[in-house]
This record gives structure tokens, C-alpha cells and sequence, in this order.
């Protein structure tokens, strides 16, 4: 997925002038891989891009779930330029959304 | 920090909604974080994010999912080229936006 997201970024890096960066989500199981910042550094590196065309993006669920993780992949990503997003954001739930806890508060 | 899709469903009536959406609004700009709220359908809901002071939007407001080779296309006709600011200050001029029970959770957001 980040393969694909740079080889096309690349295309569009040196078609227009306005520098694009693609945003992809990452799994909960995804940040417990030790070889996911290196699978996304040689990414960008392959495609020669700037570290920040990428936005990688996880969950406000999936960072609860494994807030030691995710602070070391996404301090390791972020001190090497790429762009950090905080999805579904303001829910506090897993997908559930609207069925949100304090929802239920009557 | 992008906003949840959730919230946006019915921002432009749910209390609820519309309180969650300030606070982590709010919440980002302390941090000094850009905000995108995802799902934004229509325009209403873009308007009620601008009020709220909501830095990026996507949603099909602004285009469907697309394929890359069809945002090619897409960007080369204009792009997002329907959301200029004129366009939707008519919209919301037309909705009364700022006026109404919202006006206060608004002010509150905006400072």
C-alpha cells in the first residue's frame, strides 16, 4: 500500500507543480510490526521522495490499544519528516461511532 | 487529526455532535495540530466547519473516491475549483448559519 501510494506520488511529484502527499492508514497490528518504520522509510527513499509527501495514519483507537507502540513507531517516523495523522478522531470508540459512551450518559 | 465521519453525519443538527466537534477542534489548535474533518457531504456541514474554525475537509462534498489516474483527470478540469469561497458564503448566507442556537457553541469554538 505505502509501495504504491509513493510510486504514484512520484508520478505526480514530476507532473505538477504542487507538491501532493498521500495519506495511508496504518493498522493496530500493523505498530507492533518491528519492521513497519523501515518497510515505509525505504518506500519514500525508493521513490525519492521528501519524507513529508507521506502522512502516515493511525487510529485514536488503535493508539489506546498500544499507546508504548505506537509512541515508538510514530516518534521514529515523525523524527524522520513524515507527516503523522490522528484518524477518527473525537469518537473514542472502535468503529462504533455513534454508539459512543458518553452518548449513553442520559 | 482528522475529525471522525461520525460526527459530520448530522453536525449541522446534533447538539452532541456539534459540542464534540468544537472541543476536539479546539483541542487541535492548542496542540498546534491541523484538523481535516472527514465525511463532509454537503455543503451545510462545510460551513458549519468553517464557523467552527476547521482547517481541511474531504468528503464528497469535495469529489467522490477516486482511482489515481482519475484524479489526474479530475484535478486537470479544476479540481475543488466548486468550493471557492464565494460559492459558499452564498450558501450559508442562505442557510443563516451564524444566526440561531449554534451562535453560541460558535463563539465558544472561535475564541
Amino acid at each position: 500500500m505505502t509501495e504504491e501510494a509513493c510510486r504514484t506520488l512520484a508520478g505526480w511529484h514530476a507532473r505538477y507543480e504542487r507538491k501532493f502527499f498521500a495519506a495511508t492508514s496504518v493498522t493496530g497490528r500493523q505498530l507492533r510490526d518491528p519492521r513497519l518504520v523501515a518497510t515505509i522509510q525505504s518506500a519514500v527513499s525508493r521513490y525519492r521522495l521528501p519524507a513529508e509527501a507521506l502522512q502516515v495514519e493511525v487510529s485514536e483507537a488503535s493508539i489506546i490499544d498500544a499507546p508504548d507502540a505506537a509512541h515508538a513507531v510514530l516518534k521514529a517516523l515523525r523524527d524522520g519528516g513524515v507527516r503523522i495523522g490522528l484518524d477518527d478522531f473525537g469518537t473514542g470508540t472502535r468503529r462504533s461511532g455513534r454508539s459512543a459512551a458518553c452518548r449513553s450518559i442520559p | 487529526m482528522k475529525l471522525d465521519r461520525s460526527l459530520m453525519a448530522d453536525l449541522y443538527s446534533d447538539p452532541w455532535a456539534q459540542g464534540v466537534t468544537a472541543a476536539v477542534l479546539a483541542m487541535a489548535r492548542a496542540m498546534q495540530i491541523r484538523s481535516v474533518a472527514d465525511g463532509v457531504d454537503d455543503p451545510a456541514t462545510l460551513e458549519m466547519l468553517r464557523a467552527l474554525g476547521c482547517d481541511e475537509i474531504q468528503g464528497l462534498h469535495v469529489a467522490p473516491p477516486m482511482k489515481a489516474r482519475d484524479f489526474e483527470e479530475w484535478l486537470e478540469r479544476g479540481g475543488a475549483r466548486h468550493l471557492a469561497r464565494d460559492y459558499d458564503t452564498k450558501i450559508a448566507r442562505e442557510l443563516d448559519l451564524a444566526d440561531g442556537p449554534l451562535d453560541d457553541i460558535m463563539k465558544w469554538a472561535n475564541g
